[in-house]
């Protein structure tokens, strides 16, 4: 309790924020108009229904089913043209059906989801359980709160994350952890069932409990936090495994910091933190080879796949899936900017089954700000090259994390290509466990203006991602009810 | 300090202003469509392509065209409708597009209705085969009839004549159908919570920043 006392009440109102701002999305967003909400539905009901984990196909329960007709799911899905339910006869007609005597067990298959580990699904089993006397949709908004309360955490997460980064200037904290709570992609994405909403507040732990031991040693106390969160991380989505490597060498450099005062027990914590989430992948891997699955799971088809081509093409092609081609490269993504169009311009805003967009010239505008915010992030660490030289190993841990999480998303992508014909899936969305280093990045930015304006700018930041927020609202509004 | 409180006042009041231009504008319609009909029938096409066909009626004051395309990162697209050999309009769409199964063309306005319209679109270099909805449709020479193609849907936009603002209650009403609370007041209780999210960001701001 004590420590949550010292926690500072702006990353409780940050907190607050982020928690309230995903609850306002939770309620404008339809039903299962997420996407893999209608598969992460299913993995929770069929934790609880069937007592067991799901498998990988596509037929939900009867209730689902249910509802995702009677709302028009197919329809509505990649077709901003439609829209859910509109009249009150419509709405009669889902209220009658849903409060019919509709089986919940279903044959426990979550399609996408299934490969996911449990720990997110088994949380939601909790508002499930809940709401077990209403219908689906009660369930379900229900199920969306909790994931709303872990967008709360990551913005408490970012905030103290930027605290420890950037010591020096204490306002700049509130623009960092202000920001990252109205950014409208955390609120839709913790406004729905997905195990992504955990995701990001377990990577903004990690971004914290690092940044407080390369501030403050690494302790066996925050040893054994970070070797918790990397088993709670694993246990929540298997995208947390791209931030491993730089949480390791982090864990590496910090052992050798601390060895010169603790002497051999900081190495001993460096090992404690990493045998934490070992023990937990050993007995993953006995409970799959008892069971008579692949040792490794999932990740085993993964290793298989990523094979497939040669590694200099892979390199190449994750090259391209966020940097523009180098001279001899094969092109993988003909007309097009992947940096611009994929990355930045979905950035910008895609909701829904991410057929929900600004229209391309708000896309165009936000280059502005952008620019803006980057050159003054430039001048700021122009201005503090002295400390960055002092800290580059810090900063190269987190540009790994990073570097990571994106070869890990391109790897996948890699293999997605070659399995279905250039098929890719970029979403913007899986780049939010980073969500803390662009607090911090804009907490520099705003400090990029100098000490007599920067305030006032770092206002401005907030205030544009207020409004970005709010008119990514009414673009959702306007598509699925206008 | 006070260079804060400005900059948030003048940055409240600039959404604010943003958003009452965004309710005051009008809501695109569809204002017309080529007569071919929305179907599941598909055809995967490759990049670098161009295809002509009947436009049908393009009506007055059309702004973007709805094309029938579907693709998760499409390519991009360029498209010009013709009445005879003139051009009438035209416009871009980059790539990056998706995923949606179709896409909008925003065109400069046309100032008047084009009947028997040809429109005529490009599509630029492509990552993967996408997919062009429509219906099949006889394909003619001087000659007679040759055979079938598939004809691409499309929906001709122009902004509608009421505004947000006059929609306002239509609006609300369904934001209360098809989810659970359930109710008009749900949009009242939004309302409420966004407010409070910018006392509190706006008290924070204040506290903090100086």
């Amino acid at each position: 309790m004590s420590h949550l006392r010292r926690v500072p009440s702006a990353a409780w109102i940050c907190a607050l924020i982020a928690c309230l701002n995903a609850v306002c999305w939770s309620v404008i967003t339809p039903p299962f108009q997420v996407p893999d909400e209608p598969s992460h539905f299913a993995y929770v009901q069929t934790l609880v229904e069937n007592g067991r984990l799901p498998t990988a196909g596509t037929m939900p329960s009867e209730e689902e089913q249910v509802a995702l007709r009677d709302l028009d799911n197919k329809a509505v899905k990649w077709h901003p043209e439609n829209q859910p339910v509109t009249t009150q006869e419509e709405q009669l007609r889902l209220q009658h059906d849903l409060a019919g005597p509709l089986r919940r067990s279903g044959p426990g298959e979550a399609g996408v989801a299934a490969s996911q580990p449990p720990l997110y699904y088994a949380l939601q089993t909790i508002p499930y359980e809940l709401g077990s006397s209403g219908t689906i949709l009660d369930r379900l908004e229900l199920m969306r709160l909790l994931s709303a309360l872990m967008a709360g955490i990551t913005a408490l997460f970012a905030y103290l994350f930027v605290r420890e980064a950037l010591p020096g200037v204490a306002w700049a904290w509130t623009v960092g952890g202000l920001s990252v709570a109205l950014a409208p992609l955390l609120g839709f994405m913790s406004g729905a069932v997905n195990p992504d909403a955990m995701l990001y507040s377990v990577a903004a732990a990690v971004f914290y409990v690092l940044a407080r031991a390369f501030r403050s040693g690494l302790t066996r106390r925050l040893a054994v936090a970070i070797g918790v969160l990397i088993a709670v991380g694993l246990l929540t989505k298997l995208n947390f495994i791209g931030l491993i490597p730089g949480v390791i060498v982090g864990l590496v450099v910090l052992a050798r910091r601390a060895a010169g005062t603790l002497g051999g027990a900081a190495y001993r914590s460096a090992a404690l933190a990493i045998a934490i989430p070992a023990s937990l992948a050993c007995l993953y891997i006995v409970i799959n080879v008892f069971s008579g699955h692949p040792g490794l799971g999932v990740v085993s088809s993964a290793i298989h796949l990523t094979g497939r081509g040669s590694v200099l093409s892979e390199i190449s092609y994750i090259w391209q899936f966020y940097l523009p081609r180098l001279p001899g490269m094969v092109s993988y993504f003909p007309g097009i900017s992947t940096t611009r169009q994929i990355w930045f311009d979905k950035s910008v805003g895609q909701y829904g089954w991410l057929d929900t967009t600004f229209p391309v010239w708000a896309e165009n505008i936000a280059l502005i700000p952008a620019a803006l915010l980057t050159i003054l992030g430039i001048r700021e660490l122009i201005t503090v090259r002295a400390t960055l030289r002092r800290r580059i190993a810090e900063l190269a841990i987190y540009a790994l994390m990073g570097a990571g999480l994106m070869v890990l998303i391109g790897a996948d992508q890699y293999v997605q290509s070659l399995l279905k014909e250039g098929e890719t899936y970029a979403e913007p969305r899986y780049l939010l466990p980073l969500l803390p280093l662009l607090g911090a990045a804009l907490a520099l930015s705003a400090r990029g203006a100098g000490r007599r304006w920067g305030p006032a700018v770092g206002t401005l930041i907030v205030v544009l991602f207020l409004a970005h927020d709010l008119f990514s609202q009414l673009q959702v509004i306007s598509r699925f009810y206008g | 300090m006070t260079s804060v409180r400005i900059a948030l006042a003048v940055g409240l009041v600039l959404v604010a202003a943003a958003l009452g231009v965004v309710v005051s504008s009008s809501p695109v319609s569809v204002a017309g469509t080529n007569a071919i009909l929305a179907s599941p029938a598909f055809v995967y096409a490759s990049g670098d392509s161009h295809r002509c066909q009947p436009g049908g009626t393009v009506p007055t004051g059309t702004t973007a065209v709805r094309i029938s395309a579907s693709a998760n990162i499409g390519p991009s697209v360029t498209l010009k409708v013709f009445s005879g050999s003139h051009p009438v309009t035209s416009g871009e769409r980059d790539a990056g597009w998706g995923v949606d199964e179709t896409v909008t063309v925003p065109v400069t306005r046309v100032s008047r209705t084009i009947p028997a319209s040809t429109l005529c679109i490009a599509f630029g270099a492509a990552i993967e085969p996408f997919e062009i909805k429509g219906a099949q449709e006889p394909t003619t020479t001087a000659g007679g009839p040759i055979g079938e193609s598939l004809g691409l849907r499309v929906e001709y936009l122009r902004p509608g004549h009421a505004s947000w603002w006059s929609l306002a209650s239509s609006v609300a009403h369904r934001m209360g159908l098809g989810h659970a609370p359930a109710g008009t007041w749900i949009v009242f209780l939004l309302i409420a919570i966004m407010l409070t999210v910018t006392a509190l960001a706006s008290r924070l701001i204040l506290r903090e920043l100086r």
